[in-house]
């Protein structure tokens, strides 16, 4: 669109569209000069209409120029009609085959009245409907012409140049470099992948590559890593050309070797293959696409131990990569949660020992019991908040911001998904201290019958929806209420 | 020192045989430069207060220092580059052992990290301490660290770690002014992958929501909304509400934020509902007028009708502020008829064009102009006529009419073509 107006197109395309909406008044009428009147003019704007290039006003205009050409096809179907022409009907057939081979892909084919009067030629059999169709042409009103785009001539000739230079380009074709398969002795890799450290393992990739480049010999797959130090803890990958045109599919294996392990509470290791090959000046780009990137976690847990009892570490392992994969989730608060994790599930396992709590224990007594045990814990310790006020009510404990709630079960045996009736609660408190995570631990000690605790059991993460929202929810059982096991056998 | 800053300004590869050969020469002397800036900071002996000119004289030395240091680094860096692997571990080898304290030849080295880059083994080699600077406890390091991203080169971004791209959003809520300006404007020139995009799209939504405050606003918030738009919004959003929530924000500023905002934005926001009318603010703001209002204008003319329908109020009180009408602003009063004409208004054509010719003085300078003025009116009008079925046989006449004198006007002035066209439009 240009910012100057254009007074000459305005007036060449205004002159003739009132000579139009002139001649079209009286275009039906019997004397045959209103319709010669309404053919030129439509002749006039056809000239002034190729001139034009894109924009809305200008579709306009298309639009109107071309229910014109049709109209007078109509028009001249009736003065035909009316001199008792040979073959009237030809200039029907002609309208309507006109209305049926507009291109209803161009831009001015979606004009409302366009359409209006397309769909009337369609129906029109008889000369009656003629005047109805008449009357909404002269209703048709045209926004001005004061701001034309023009057909630009120099465009086609920059076009034809900008295509020659871009052809040598396009010969160039893209090279794709397709990660088909990881696996780790033997196994996909997952998501997240475990490794004990200081252990080699077997790494064996497969890739498929299409269209490789005729100036390179050698494909390279590299694994990137923030940390110098694991550099060369995964292997390099190097393919020499293979004969043949291709696709190539090749396959590598090398060892791999986790040196140090890392924290509990710290990322897993994280490794990105690269692909590149070693000339690919006539390639017009190397695409790289499937998993090619392998989170590997080194945490030791027989080393550094986080409640005390290995199955139940193995557990929050999982339970940790569950809430690393839900977005928005703080690493911060992941680790905080781990942290009394730890703690709850240490107090779960030794319930399960020890048989901590008695059957029927009130809710006073399994609180302040807790908030004993987990304060004793030299990575809770001080941090551990007991009846801090959010979202209008009081919460049982908090740790670094993260809700802590505390609820008895009594009655009968229940399992993590049988309390979601305590997960708006939960919810609310996370919402009211800015977390998007919040702990239910439940003491559940109905007296028992049967043997229940089975850790997988009963520490579970919920993803509860909260409005527009959504707040994890981690439930931990803790059981009480055993027997002695000798109960059983009688 | 200025010319040896005007002489070290330009680097290009071609000098990397060059950069290699002095390239200890290059660093040792930026390294004294570093001494030279330390200096200017260090107290005299003797207390004198400091006037205004004073501190700019310091402020002039500290850039000059900063500028040619930066210069002499980048030769380096070129010098390295071309030396491949043994080249950047040198390079990096004598950023590591840069005294901590050293902080603005440690960020003039880490701004050029980026230019080290050749492929995946130079990526490789530089991570570790380019991710180490995004994380450092100066303001500067982390600033140049994060403004380093923008010369990586595009075929490496696919290769960067999860990690890089989490450090880099983070700084965007960094609570320097100067590291998420640089996290922002390296953004805007250098994307980030898809995949990666929704890292930093609650960052930049804090950003917009602080910067859009009336006490905060500065040209910085057009910034974060544009890159913010076209990295974090698909189609339908960007055409949907949040699409007309930017256009609110943007309505809101005034002066040199508003001018940037039409500058910047102009081409982007096409597709996004309310931004006309954010430049029928613009275009009647001084700031704006006082510098141009030419990109206010494409934006109103390539304006849907839809979107200008909802803008009638704001075209025709845009119309009316052009009072006094003055010849020069003729294309202006254009602009808001044929926008008003675009959706169909052409009774408020009508009567805007007729309240101009109204105040066009009768004298023969300003013939043409009344000619030209009066046609649009008529036009108008017979639109408007033709839309709600009056008879307009009369009007066309008086078209018709007005077109006669108006060549015959051209005639009349094709004798005097010697001087010219501005000469009678203007005054």
């Amino acid at each position: 669109m240009q910012n100057e107006p254009n007074f000459e197109i305005f007036r060449q395309a205004f002159s003739p569209r009132i000579e139009i909406a002139a001649a079209l008044d009286r275009a039906l009428r019997s004397t045959p000069h209103d319709l010669a009147q309404l053919k030129e003019a439509c002749q006039k704007l056809n000239e002034t209409i190729d001139e034009l290039g894109q924009g809305y006003v200008e579709d306009q205009y298309r639009a109107y120029y071309t229910a014109m050409t049709i109209f007078v096809s109509l028009a001249e179907w009736k003065h035909a009609i009316r001199n008792a022409e040979v073959d009237a009907q030809r200039f029907l057939n002609s309208a309507k085959l006109k209305a049926s081979e507009i291109d209803m892909t161009s831009n001015f084919s979606s004009n409302k009245q366009l359409n209006e009067f397309l769909e009337q030629v369609k129906i029109t059999d008889t000369l009656d409907s003629l005047s109805t169709i008449q009357d909404q042409l002269t209703r048709w009103s045209l926004p001005l012409l004061l701001f034309a785009n023009l057909h630009n001539k120099d465009i086609g000739g920059i076009r034809h140049l900008i295509s020659n230079e871009g052809s040598e380009d396009h010969k160039k074709l893209e090279s794709t470099v397709a990660f088909l398969k990881f696996d780790i002795d033997g196994q996909p890799a997952k998501q997240w992948n475990y490794l004990k450290p200081g252990t080699s393992y077997d790494l064996t990739i497969e890739v498929r590559v299409s269209n490789w480049p005729k100036s390179a010999n050698l494909l390279l797959l590299k694994p990137v890593t923030i940390d110098a130090r694991e550099r060369g803890w995964l292997p390099d990958f190097r393919f020499e050309k293979p004969e043949g045109d291709g696709p190539f599919t090749l396959t590598g294996i090398g060892r791999v070797i986790l040196e140090v392990a890392n924290s509990f509470g710290s990322r897993p290791y994280e490794f990105l293959y690269a692909a590149e090959f070693d000339n690919s000046s006539d390639c017009r780009n190397v695409a790289v696409v499937g998993h090619r990137r392998l989170l590997l976690e080194g945490s030791d847990s027989t080393q550094y131990p986080l409640t005390g009892f290995s199955n139940v570490d193995r557990h929050l392992i999982k339970i940790r990569n569950m809430l690393r994969a839900f977005p928005g989730l703080h690493s911060d608060d992941i680790a905080n949660t781990m942290i009394i994790l730890g703690g709850l599930g240490n107090i779960a396992a030794q319930a399960l020992k020890a048989g901590l709590f008695v059957a029927g224990t009130s809710e006073q007594k399994f609180q302040s019991k807790i908030a004993e045990m987990l304060r004793s814990r030299s990575d809770i310790g001080e941090y551990l908040q007991g009846h801090p006020e959010a979202a209008g009510g009081i919460t049982d404990l908090t740790f670094k911001d993260v809700p802590v709630e505390l609820k008895v079960e009594n009655n009968k045996v229940l399992f993590p998904k049988d309390f979601q009736k305590y997960f708006d609660q939960t919810a609310a408190y996370a919402i009211g201290l800015g977390k998007r995570i919040g702990v239910l631990s439940v003491l559940e000690s109905s007296s028992k019958s049967a043997p229940v605790g089975v850790v997988e059991d009963d520490i579970e993460v919920f993803i509860h929806p909260t409005g527009q929202t959504q707040i994890a929810i981690v439930v931990v059982v803790i059981r009480g209420g055993f027997p002695k096991p000798s109960f059983y056998s009688r | 020192m200025d010319d040896a800053g005007h002489f070290f300004r330009h680097s290009w590869d071609e000098f990397a045989e060059l950069a290699v050969a002095n390239f200890d020469d290059l660093i040792g002397a930026a390294a004294t430069l570093s001494e030279k800036y330390e200096q200017l900071d260090k107290e005299t002996i003797l207390e004198i207060e400091e006037n205004f000119l004073d501190h700019l004289e310091k402020s002039n030395k500290r850039n000059a220092i900063d500028g040619l240091q930066v210069a002499l680094i980048e030769w380096a860096a070129i010098g390295a580059k071309s030396k491949e692997c043994e080249g950047i571990e040198d390079f990096l080898n004598l950023y590591r052992s840069l005294p901590e304290e050293q902080v603005q030849m440690r960020g003039n080295m880490i701004v050029h990290v980026s230019k080290l880059l050749t492929g995946v083994e130079s990526l490789t080699i530089v991570l570790s301490d380019w991710y180490r600077a995004l994380m450092d406890e100066s303001t500067l390091i982390r600033a140049r660290a994060v403004q380093a991203w923008e010369n990586v080169p595009y075929a490496l971004v696919k290769n960067f770690p999860d990690l890089f791209f989490e450090a880099y959003s983070v700084l965007l809520l960094d609570q320097y002014v100067m590291v998420h300006k640089n996290a922002v404007r390296s953004l805007s020139r250098r994307s980030f992958p898809d995949e990666k995009r929704s890292l930093v799209r609650s960052q930049l939504w804090n950003l917009i929501c602080y910067y859009a405050q009336p006490d905060k606003q500065d040209d910085f918030v057009v910034e974060c909304i544009d890159v913010f738009a076209s990295l974090c919004l698909s189609d339908e959003e960007r055409k949907g509400e949040i699409g007309l929530l930017l256009s609110n924000i943007l309505l809101n500023l005034k002066g040199s934020a508003l001018y940037h905002a039409i500058n910047r934005l102009r081409y982007h926001f096409d597709d996004v509902p309310g931004f006309v009318k954010v430049a029928l603010k613009a275009i009647q703001d001084e700031y704006t007028r006082s510098i141009s209002i030419d990109d206010c204008i494409s934006v109103i003319l390539r304006a849907k009708h839809e979107e200008l329908r909802n803008c009638k109020a704001e075209l025709k009180n845009a119309f009316d502020a052009l009072k006094p009408f003055k010849p020069q602003q003729f294309i202006e009063a254009l602009v808001y008829v044929a926008a008003l004409s675009k959706f169909g208004d052409n009774a408020t054509s009508t009567i805007c064009f007729k309240e101009l010719l109204e105040e066009i003085p009768k004298d023969d300078r300003h013939i043409q102009w009344k000619l030209e003025a009066a046609l649009v009116a008529e036009a108008a009008c017979i639109e408007h006529s033709i839309g709600v079925c009056e008879p307009y046989i009369e009007l066309i006449e008086k078209w018709n009419s007005l077109m006669a004198d108006l060549e015959k006007e051209n005639a009349e002035r094709a004798k005097l073509r010697d001087f010219p066209p501005s000469f009678f439009s203007e005054n």
